[in-house]
């Protein structure tokens, strides 16, 4: 697929404020904080309801952003890697460096104090307007593999799972809502080492 | 969705010729892969599709402490001399006179989500730009915006760029005709055209309705066109050449004052036969078409563009577009409706961005609206969005500007209120269209890989400055403009600007600190009518300051309604200079760190990133005194030139730049002497002939500056002369300050 997101909402809007990323996100860039090539932060936060702060990298893209009005953390695969070639093994894999990603920042020492993210809500998108477009068979067949990969990080059952946008030209969304969600740290916990073993 | 790429999904609906010309890149990439196509051949391919280089694609990046190298996984392989196949870059689009249509937009909305960052950004000339793009993703990429009809063919390199043209054209009250078919006619005639592939250089053209207004441009294009109707109902246009902004601004010179429009294609043909046949073609820094103009004078010019006419094979497709230029280029969809709604049933905050945001147009009922964009920035979410506004209320038409905003046009007045809440809905409701908030930035050290410092990073914290007290400001402060470049090639059109900034860096200490030039009295009216000189340079952080000082001065000190170039004027460049004295201060490290870092980037601040190396020696204090001395030679050029002596002006600024010269070969030679003719031929031998001057852009453009002037002293320089004789004083300085600064050098960290 062209790109694959996930992304998880803060639990309090008022408690991120952009600028405060960017050095956060430089950070990462020095201390290689998150997975992948690093390359530059790109400070969108005039747009409004826009990209917020991004971390751009190679593979992928991180970032705080605002599409929703609200405060989001999320990451966006941009290149396939050959080992996964399962669609549902790809969602599973940013699913895995969303939440790694989200923790990194929860835990950082930050001067405005901790974000805490909800993990009980999460948005699954694929922007790839060839092989996936934004239609209701390819919401049905593709929301199985969304599910699974959710079901399976979060070992909890997935409660609902809605299709964000029926306008054909906004990518194929799924807003994937889960009944007694762990939390972050520890889904992180488990990601982490399902990634070891 | 049964195909399985885009080449086959969008076949039949490219137009063939794209479709080929990208089959044709894609296949390039194989032969670059295989090592069959040179680096340099590869690049300039490249950018002639509108596929450009950006900041650390030559696979490094300092950050803040080191440089360190970027590993991606491509290995060796590289798209161009030092630039790394993987490294993300900025693709251009080209969008002539601005004009946009729904689809197009959405098309571009899908390219930004799927293969750049979802950012639209509107450029200074019109085009929309991607960052961050793969270069693998660039031909499906072309593919679907050659399905629109739209190509990023020729947006960059040594060819005719994007045409612009005023984006109220057809529809503005001062305006003799609209322009606008005949932008698109000259752009479609031009493109891949034989006689315009031998450039030395772009070529940027631009059309403009009238005289007196901005929108165009004209007078700082290659090429500038305003629309004429002569005595006798006959369309045409006055035909200025020569202008540009860049390193050394200069003001188009008229070569006709009325060329019929059937004339109009064949003229532009003969203009680049001649540009293509004399334009410089070795040494690029003096290639764009004014140099010509300046070097052969506008009526020799004239004259061999005329001979070259009369020697062109007819082509019909000179007048074919004229049958079908109709009246109204572009249509209402709605008719016109009175806007009849109560004061209590409109929008809050209806009234106030229509105070700044609506323009009345020449038909009754019908009316512009201007989209403010932050930085020139909307997402795909935005652009889809518009899309509908733009259906349901004006049809085809949305169109970029200038000032980065976009504009719609023929809207119904009834339906302004609705239109208000739907571009509310989707946050491009933002007033102050064409005011102080209006701010524009070229991208600078975000993306651009000659950005000294952070232009968008300035303009973002004065837009965020700006907005908590816009209310307050008096009606004379909103008015300004303010535009800044992040380096000096102008970009953000900072010379048109009343209050304009380029990027530049000054070493104190051990440390290197971003600064902006502060160039003050540009005028944006009368299609860029003047430009500004430059006034000092002044540390980044101190900007916000500056502004509050000049804005506040200028409200308690003018005289009646006396424009803000004016007051400059009259306040003349020396007191200006002691105003800004204050600000360029810069607090020692150990007091005040913020200082060595630029807006919107807590790294420390480097000119690394340029391709420069860092600094951590000590510092020549023998050099910073020299040199200041010739920043203050120059800067006494600038007041002769303001008094009107012209010849004086020059032969300070040359002055001034034998005094740079001299500071630069005393780090070498102790004894240097005071003799002009010394002092050039030991800059000579030690510094060019050395390339050490050389930086890795510009090369060694700027002591070619003070070699012609010193081999060819003008006998009475005008004021034109004088003005880029001090121009090019001041880069040769900036280059001296820059060389010094590399040769003080010790790299630091990895893969430098
Ligand atoms: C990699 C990025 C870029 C490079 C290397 C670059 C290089 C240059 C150079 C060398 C000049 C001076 C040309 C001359 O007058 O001789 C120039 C002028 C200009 N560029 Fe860029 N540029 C870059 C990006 C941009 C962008 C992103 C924009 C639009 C936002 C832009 C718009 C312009 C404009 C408006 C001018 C000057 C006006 C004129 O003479 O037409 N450039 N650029
Ligand atoms: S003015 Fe300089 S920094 Fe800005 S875009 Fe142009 S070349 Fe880049």
């Amino acid at each position: 697929m062209q790109r694959i997101s996930a992304k998880l909402y803060v639990e309090d809007s008022s408690a991120v404020t952009p600028t405060a990323i960017i050095p956060v996100f430089h950070r990462w860039i020095s201390d290689g904080a998150v997975e992948g090539l690093l390359i530059d932060v790109a400070d969108y936060k005039h747009v409004p309801e826009g990209p917020g702060i991004m971390l751009i990298g190679h593979e992928g893209d991180y970032s705080v952003e605002y599409t929703d009005g609200v405060p989001a953390f999320r990451y966006e695969r941009k290149r396939d890697r050959p080992s996964e070639s399962e669609l549902r093994e790809q969602i599973h894999q940013v699913l895995r460096l969303t939440l790694i990603g989200a923790n990194t920042l929860a835990e950082n020492p930050d001067p405005h104090g901790p974000i805490g993210f909800r993990t009980d809500e999460v948005v699954v998108s694929i922007a790839d307007r060839l092989r996936a477009p934004n239609t209701a068979e390819n919401f049905e067949s593709i929301k199985h593999e969304v599910e699974a990969a959710v079901a399976e990080i979060y070992g909890a059952v997935v409660e609902t799972i809605e299709r964000i946008s029926e306008d054909a030209r906004v990518p194929l969304g799924f807003r994937v809502r889960i009944d007694k969600a762990p939390a972050l740290k520890e889904l992180v916990g488990r990601v982490q080492t399902a990634a070891a073993s | 969705m049964s195909a399985s790429n885009w080449k086959d999904a969008l076949q039949g609906l490219m137009p063939d010729k794209l479709a080929h010309e990208i089959d044709i890149f894609q296949a390039q990439f194989e032969l670059k892969r295989q090592g069959k196509i040179e680096d340099k051949v590869f690049a300039e391919t490249r950018l002639r599709r509108g596929a450009y280089g950006q900041r650390y694609d030559n696979g490094q990046r300092h950050d803040g402490k080191q440089t360190r190298p970027l590993n991606f996984p491509c290995g060796d392989l590289t798209k161009g001399p030092d630039t790394v196949w993987d490294a993300p870059g900025m693709v251009r689009i080209k969008i002539p006179y601005g004009g946009m249509t729904p689809d197009r937009l959405e098309v571009m909305a899908d390219c930004a989500e799927e293969y750049s960052d979802g950012i639209l950004h509107v450029t200074t000339r019109q085009d929309i730009q991607l960052h961050f793009v793969h270069i693998d993703d660039t031909p499906d990429m072309m593919r679907r915006l050659a399905s629109v009809n739209i190509t990023t063919r020729e947006a960059c390199g040594n060819s005719i760029r994007n045409i612009t043209g005023c984006p109220l054209a057809g529809v503005c009250k001062t305006e003799s005709f609209d322009i606008s078919p005949y932008a698109k006619a000259m752009m479609e005639f031009l493109l891949g055209h034989p006689d315009v592939q031998d450039f030395g250089r772009k070529f940027k053209p631009a059309f403009s309705g009238c005289d007196d207004e901005a929108c165009g441009l004209v007078w700082m294009h290659d090429a500038g066109y305003v629309a004429k109707v002569n005595a006798e109902g006959q369309r045409g246009f006055k035909v200025v050449v020569g202008g540009g902004l860049g390193a050394v601004p200069h003001q188009a010179k008229v070569l006709s004052e009325f060329t019929p429009a059937e004339e109009l294609l064949p003229q532009i043909q003969a203009i680049s036969r001649v540009f293509a046949r004399l334009g410089e073609k070795k040494n690029r820094n003096r290639a764009r078409i004014k140099f010509l103009v300046a070097k052969l004078g506008i009526d020799e010019f004239r004259r061999l563009v005329e001979e070259e006419r009369k020697t062109l094979p007819h082509d019909d497709r000179w007048t074919a577009f004229l049958k079908d230029i109709p009246d109204h280029f572009t249509k209402p969809l709605k008719d016109a409706v009175e806007l009849t709604i109560s004061a209590k049933d409109k929008p809050e905050g209806f009234d106030e961005w229509a105070s700044t945001n609506l323009y009345k147009q020449r038909q009754d009922g019908y009316y512009v609206v201007t989209i403010a964009l932050p930085l020139g920035d909307f997402t795909s979410q935005q652009a889809r969005g518009l899309a509908d506004v733009v259906r349901k209320y004006v049809g085809e038409d949305v169109r970029t500007t200038v000032e980065q905003n976009l504009v719609l046009r023929w809207v119904s007045e009834a339906d302004l209120p609705k239109i208000y809440n739907e571009l509310q809905a989707i946050g491009l409701a933002q007033g102050g269209a064409n005011t102080i908030l209006d701010l524009v930035a070229c991208p600078g050290t975000d993306t651009c890989k000659l950005g000294i410092a952070a232009s968008r990073g300035l303009a973002g914290e004065l837009r965020t400055r700006l907005l908590g007290k816009y209310g307050e400001l008096p009606e004379p402060i909103k008015k300004l403009h303010i535009k800044m470049s992040g380096c000096f090639n102008s970009c953000g059109q900072h010379h048109v600007a009343d209050i304009g900034f380029y990027g530049n860096s000054r070493k104190i200490g051990n440390h290197t600190v971003p600064h902006f030039q502060v160039v003050l009295g540009g005028q944006w009216e009368h299609n860029a009518g003047s430009y500004g000189l430059a006034c000092g340079s002044v540390p980044s952080k101190a900007i916000p300051a500056v502004i509050d000082m000049l804005t506040e001065g200028y409200l308690k000190n003018r005289q009646d309604d006396e424009r803000f170039g004016a007051y400059i004027d009259r306040l003349g460049k020396k007191q200006v200079r002691e105003l800004l004295k204050p600000f360029m201060e810069v607090p020692d490290y150990t007091e005040d760190p913020s200082y060595y870092t630029d807006w919107g980037d807590p790294r420390e601040f480097t000119i690394g990133d340029m391709g420069v190396g860092e600094c951590a020696g000590e510092i020549v204090s023998v050099f910073s005194m020299e040199a200041s001395k010739a920043e203050s030679i120059a800067f006494d050029a600038q007041i002769e030139l303001e008094e009107g002596s012209f010849a004086k002006a020059d032969e300070l600024a040359y002055k001034a730049m034998v005094k740079a010269a001299q500071a630069l070969v005393r780090t070498q030679f102790q004894d240097i002497t005071d003799d002009p003719d010394d002092i050039v031929a030991q800059f000579r031998s030690r510094f060019y002939d050395t390339e050490l001057f050389f930086d890795k852009y510009a090369k060694g453009k700027f002591a070619e500056m003070l070699f012609n002037r010193h081999d060819n002293p003008p006998a009475s320089p005008d004021k034109d002369q004088a003005h880029h004789q001090i121009e090019e004083a001041q880069l040769f300085i900036e280059a001296c300050y820059a060389c010094d600064m590399r040769l003080s050098a010790s790299p630091i960290g990895g893969g430098v």
